[in-house]
């Protein structure tokens, strides 16, 4: 489903890609890992469009997307949730979700200029939406009130709103509570399930890791070390030299 | 040395915390445990005066600090870590970390080159810009920055959040290592268990504002229902 | 021809020094601190007069003068205090664009306290004997004043160049700049600080109003000469860095004296041409701030401060009744209100709806532009010009021109600009723009040049069958009133409908709109474009009100209106430009008649009303609904209570 191969990126002098390839199938999910610093942010950010690439092709469903900015990779079906969660801090949580659904509806439907309210169906969407994430005793409270759990929750809403074909995650569970993050966990797997989603993602909580991924892939200095399951990942002696240690217990 | 005690906090009419009293021995160390909006950040901040709206005494060293201001405290020994690091990015790694000398005041802060060495991971970072981090780097910036001024009372808000597995346990030893070398104690807010386990001796858990629960870890490990109720694992 | 380049040459690097001691003030308090000081050319203005005060007509000698100077410094330094601990330490939570209204405010005072206390005449200052002669080199001279600037540009520079980059002070500014919260936190005394590169940067303007003395007649209308040369200084170098206003400011003056080579005829046009080069060319400045390539929005720094309904508020029914209400007592005026009163209304009624257009950018698209004006100039002269001519167009045909024509221009600057600049850049883009426009203007004997046109007849309308005489006042009145009342509704629906929702979207956090699918880009120029159009037609409503358009119209000073008229009456509601303008346009009514006094008054109730309340007067409203509201949250009923009452539930404004 979606391609890369060769991408070289560097910020100024510091070089962080260096000749990243992957591929990703339908309706599989993804995980990159790695040591903080590794490049996985920055691998995101030159799929998503977010930021070019110095070298290297990205395709999606057989077309070169490369060029494209990311307002178009969004309407090719790309849906994208940030490390630190980006939502529209003045607005309700509610509206947060209206203008995503509109910004989704704008370009698949002609809306009547003269309608100025959200249509009902928006509204029971954005509803429907703000259940599937649990948010819905907070719909009215403006997005900056809500606590760090709270944000990343609606930013996946926001997400999901878009109808995306394949679900960017940077680090979805980062700073959630356990009860929180199992949570999170289960209704991802539920959004993929109803949704038929490819979801690519990247964690440092290796429960998470394990419970979510098809397959994984191990990043260290810009390259790619490791790509496999969860076991051939597990018992690779470099992975643990870099990046998971000796097990941590219950963490 | 750090007491809190009927500690309330509001953001404009809510009221956040109701009641909260802690205290954290000189060289002690102290987890708070909770969901996300029960209310830990808020204490955090509360006990800087850095945000919301506070009633309660706060209390370091037996002084009174009702009327002082964050920059104060800062100086008075108080330390914090903020959960959204807050690494000013116009500014070096270097630059980063000394500027918090300014809170050193007549104590004499860490030396850079210690610092460094503890968190092993900064050393080649140090000639960039904070905002030509990666969010693991800053969070270790930001920790990093913390202990500089050699505080009496270091507060970590999630540390770890988004730090790779061996990092964790990484930090968890220096940390432990550096409030054991300079007497800091340390008041600790994590959703990670394993850490602050390894981190402290003391834990107390806080739901909707008001502590609900506090004790050793081995007391805490006797009571699977308080795990489970307000942690749910 | 040598020896006049060289002179031009020498003489440019004098003026970009006197620039550069003007704008040292500037770039510690505007970069450094991001306070956007309007006034500061007031305050080197009051430097200059203090110095005046002390020395006389005749300084006796360079050190006295350089003595005189430097007191003079002390004074302003010692204004800067004062006026750090009443308003600028409060604006600080505020917000950099309600710090613009309040400097502008002490720009009012400034100016009429300068006026009542110094009068309004002309003043000229010799430079001491050591000074009055030159030094000859060969066949080149210089003159000793110059020489003397030049020097002390270099020392001021040395020394600022020192502090600001060389020592920790620097940098415990920067860091206070972008996160004062967390500077307080690592031990910093934020407001000590605060105080005194505040002070420093009033020392500097006050020295430099005492040392540029011998240079220029001194008249209350000194505030304006180094005003905009010292925004762009500022900007050219990089924000809050010396060594860059230092190039800068040479920059400038070089230029200036090529200009007065090359277009002898009109003077100072060149400087902006090349400004607006500079920015497309490099926006940043030439030194950006290190780091600053990702930072200008720290990940996970909420903005504060409040945003425009995105919604259409669930009942209509309120805002009807008040609708009705004030168009109503508005069209009855014409029988009670005496012609002066009913002259400014009409006015306000305009200014109203630049100021809506000026906030369609700033309050929802989130793109501060300096050069509103010039879009309503373009729409006054164009809508004057043929109204004169007497060309037979319908009127109604001219109005759609003048929208076509403001739309059309906004695309072509929004198109180059929006692609390359953005915050600050582009502000002081557009602020170029428009003093381009306004020199164009006054320069060109087809447009009347400096007087304007004037005589500009008053319409009719064909309607068919019925013929709207429109040349009394009182029907052009209404017809005004329609006219905006009409194009305020339209901008309203426009903004809390869908279209709105999206600007707001990407205001707020353009990287989250890009990733909800939206072409910022687009829908920038789209605002852009149709902000541009909206104020060429309030410029050609107003064409025959006045029935006078002068240069001015597309002034930076008019310019302002806007935005004050926005900021006052609450940039986070639709119709706060409009309550702006009517405060606004009511304060200068009231003190018309207090001469020198009433810049001093209009200034402080403006600067009374922003300090009270912050966010506009509409905000200050809404405070208190607001700490309702959100009490009422958290006293919410249970989760099921609320998805049973679901959508009702979360409708409303
Ligand atoms: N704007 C920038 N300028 C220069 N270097 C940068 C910039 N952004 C990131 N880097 C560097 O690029 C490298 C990769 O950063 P990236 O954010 O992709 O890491 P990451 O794998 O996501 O790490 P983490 O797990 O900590 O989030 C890091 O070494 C970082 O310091
Ligand atoms: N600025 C604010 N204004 C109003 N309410 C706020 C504000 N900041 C936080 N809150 C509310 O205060 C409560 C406690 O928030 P706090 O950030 O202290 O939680 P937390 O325990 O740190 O959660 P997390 O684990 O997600 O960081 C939450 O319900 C939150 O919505
Ligand atoms: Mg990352
Ligand atoms: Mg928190």
């Amino acid at each position: 489903m979606i391609e890369c191969s060769n991408i070289y990126k560097s910020y100024g002098a510091i070089p962080v890609l260096k000749g990243i390839s992957l591929t990703v199938a339908e309706r599989e999910t993804f995980t990159i890992i790695g040591p903080n610093g590794a490049g996985k942010t920055t691998l995101f950010k030159v799929l998503t469009g977010e930021v070019p690439a110095n070298a290297g092709v990205v395709t999606f469903n057989g077309e070169n997307i490369t060029r494209l900015s990311a307002s178009a990779r969004v309407h090719r079906g790309f849906g994208r949730t940030f490390q630190v969660a980006r939502i529209l801090p003045c607005n309700s949580v509610l509206e947060n979700l209206i203008i995503a659904l509109e910004a989704r509806a704008r370009r698949t439907e002609r809306g009547s200029l003269l309608q100025l309210r959200p249509s009902d169906r928006t509204w029971d969407d954005a509803a429907e939406i703000a259940g599937r994430i649990s948010l819905l005793n907070k719909v009215d409270i403006p997005a900056r009130f809500l606590s760090h759990g709270d944000r990343k929750r609606l930013e996946l809403g926001v997400t999901l709103a878009l109808k995306p074909k394949i679900l960017m995650m940077d680090e979805p569970t980062a700073g959630m509570s356990p009860g929180d993050r199992n949570a999170t966990i289960d209704m991802i797997v539920r959004v993929k399930d109803e949704d038929r989603l490819t979801i690519m993602l990247t964690e440092h909580d290796m429960d998470v890791v394990a419970h979510l991924s098809d397959r994984i892939m191990v990043m260290n200095y810009g390259e790619a070390i490791a790509v496999g399951t969860l076991s051939d990942i597990r018992d690779n002696a470099a992975v643990r030299d870099i990046y998971l240690g000796e097990e941590i217990g219950d963490a | 040395m750090l007491e809190v005690s009927g500690l309330n906090a509001f953001y404009g009419d809510s009221h956040i915390l109701h009641g909260v009293d802690l205290t954290v021995g000189s060289s002690d160390r102290v987890s708070i445990l909770g969901r996300n909006g029960s209310g830990k950040t808020t204490l955090m901040k509360s006990i800087l005066n850095a945000g919301p709206r506070i009633h309660g005494g706060i209390r370091l060293d037996g002084t009174d600090l009702a009327r002082e201001t964050s920059f104060r405290r800062a100086r008075l020994g108080l330390s914090l870590v903020p959960e959204d690091r807050r690494i000013f990015p116009h500014l070096t790694v270097t630059d980063n970390l000394l500027i918090a000398l300014a809170a050193a005041g007549d104590r004499a802060g860490l030396d850079l080159e210690r610092v460094l060495d503890t968190f092993p991971m900064l050393g080649p970072l140090a000639a960039r810009y904070g905002s030509q981090l990666s969010g693991g780097q800053q969070q270790m910036v930001a920790v990093a920055r913390g202990v500089m001024p050699r505080p009496r009372c270091l507060l970590l808000d999630e540390p770890t959040e988004g730090l790779a597995p061996v990092i964790v346990r990484q930090l968890a030893a220096s940390v432990v290592r550096l409030c054991d070398e300079f007497k800091i104690g340390l008041l600790l807010s994590e959703q990670n268990i394993w850490f602050a386990r390894f981190c402290t001796q003391h834990v107390h858990i806080i739901e909707n504002g008001r502590i609900v629960f506090s004790g050793s870890w081995d007391e805490f490990e006797s009571r699977p229902d308080v795990k489970h109720r307000y942690l749910a694992v | 021809m040598g020896m006049q380049i060289g002179f031009a040459l020498f003489n440019g690097l004098t003026v970009g020094m006197s620039i550069f001691l003007v704008a040292a003030g500037i770039t510690l308090v505007f970069g450094m601190l991001k306070i956007l000081n309007i006034a500061h050319g007031s305050f080197f203005m009051i430097g200059a007069y203090v110095a005046y005060s002390i020395i006389g007509s005749h300084p006796d000698s360079t050190l006295q003068l350089v003595f005189a100077a430097i007191l003079s410094g002390f004074v302003l330094a010692g204004l800067g205090l004062l006026l750090n601990a009443s308003v600028f330490q409060r604006l600080r939570n505020i917000g950099e664009a309600y710090s613009l209204i309040a400097t502008f405010a002490l720009l009012m005072i400034c100016n009429g306290a300068t006026k009542i206390i110094w009068g309004v005449n002309y003043h000229s200052v010799s430079a001491p004997d050591a000074l009055a002669g030159a030094v000859i080199y060969g066949s080149f001279f210089a003159p000793s004043y110059s020489l003397f600037i030049i020097g002390l540009g270099v020392l001021t520079f040395l020394a600022l160049e020192i502090v600001v980059h060389r020592s920790s002070v620097g940098k415990i500014v920067r860091a206070i700049a972008h996160d004062s919260w967390m500077a307080n936190l690592v031990g910093i005394n934020t407001s000590r600080i605060y105080a005194l590169v505040v002070m420093a940067a009033f020392f500097c303007v006050g020295m430099a109003g005492g040392l540029l003395l011998p240079n220029q007649s001194l008249t209350p209308l000194l505030f304006e000469s180094y005003l905009l040369q010292s925004f762009m200084v500022v900007i050219i170098g990089g924000l809050g860095n010396i060594r860059g206003a230092f190039i800068g400011a040479i920059m400038l003056g070089l230029i200036e004296g090529a200009n007065f080579l090359m277009l002898p005829g009109i003077p100072g046009i060149l400087v902006y041409v090349i400004l607006i080069g500079f920015l497309l060319w490099r926006p940043q400045g030439l030194f950006p701030q290190p780091g600053a390539d990702t930072a200008d929005r720290v990940e996970g720094m909420a903005e504060t401060e409040g945003v425009p309904a995105t919604m259409p508020p669930k009942s209509l029914s309120g805002g009807i009744v008040a609708a009705v209400l004030v168009v109503g007592v508005l069209a009855s005026m014409p029988f009670w209100a005496n012609a002066g009163f009913l002259f400014i209304v009409g006015f306000a009624m305009v200014e109203a709806v630049l100021a809506l257009s000026w906030n369609l950018l700033f309050g929802y698209a989130g793109l501060t532009t300096f050069g509103h004006a010039a879009f309503f100039a373009l729409g006054a002269y164009f809508v004057g010009f043929l109204l004169r001519q007497d060309t037979g167009i319908p009127f109604l045909a001219l109005l759609s021109g003048s929208l076509a024509l403001g739309a059309l221009v906004a695309f072509i600057v929004g198109f180059v600009a929006i692609r390359r600049t953005s915050g600050i850049a582009l502000g002081i883009l557009t602020l170029s723009l428009g003093e381009i426009l306004r020199r164009a203007i006054s320069y060109s004997p087809a447009l009347g040049s400096d007087d304007g046109l004037s005589g500009i007849p008053r319409p009719q309308i064909d309607l068919g069958p019925v013929l709207v005489d429109l040349s009394s006042e009182r029907a052009y009145f209404w017809f005004l009133l329609a006219a905006c009342s009409l194009v305020a509704l339209a901008l309203w629906s426009f903004t809390v409908g869908p279209m709105g929702r999206v600007l707001i979207a990407l205001r707020q956090d353009p990287v989250r709109a890009e990733f909800l699918g939206i072409d910022v880009r687009r829908y920038r120029l789209l605002a852009f474009v149709i902000s541009g159009a909206v104020a060429a037609l309030a410029g050609a409503l107003q064409a025959p009100w006045a029935q006078i358009v002068t240069p001015e119209a597309a002034s930076y000073l008019h310019s302002t209106q806007p935005m004050l008229n926005t900021l006052l009456g609450g940039s986070g509601f639709f119709w706060g430009p409009i309550v702006g303008s009517a405060i606004f346009s009511g304060i200068s009514y009231a003190t018309r008649t207090l001469a020198g006094l009433s810049e001093v008054v209009s200034g402080g109730i403006l600067l009374v009303v922003v300090l009270a309340a912050p966010g506009g007067v509409l905000g200050l409203g809404s405070r208190f609904s607001r700490t309702w509201r959100i009490g009422a949250l958290h006293k919410r009923p249970a989760v099921d209570e609320l998805a049973r009452v679901g959508k009702q539930a979360v409708g409303g404004p």
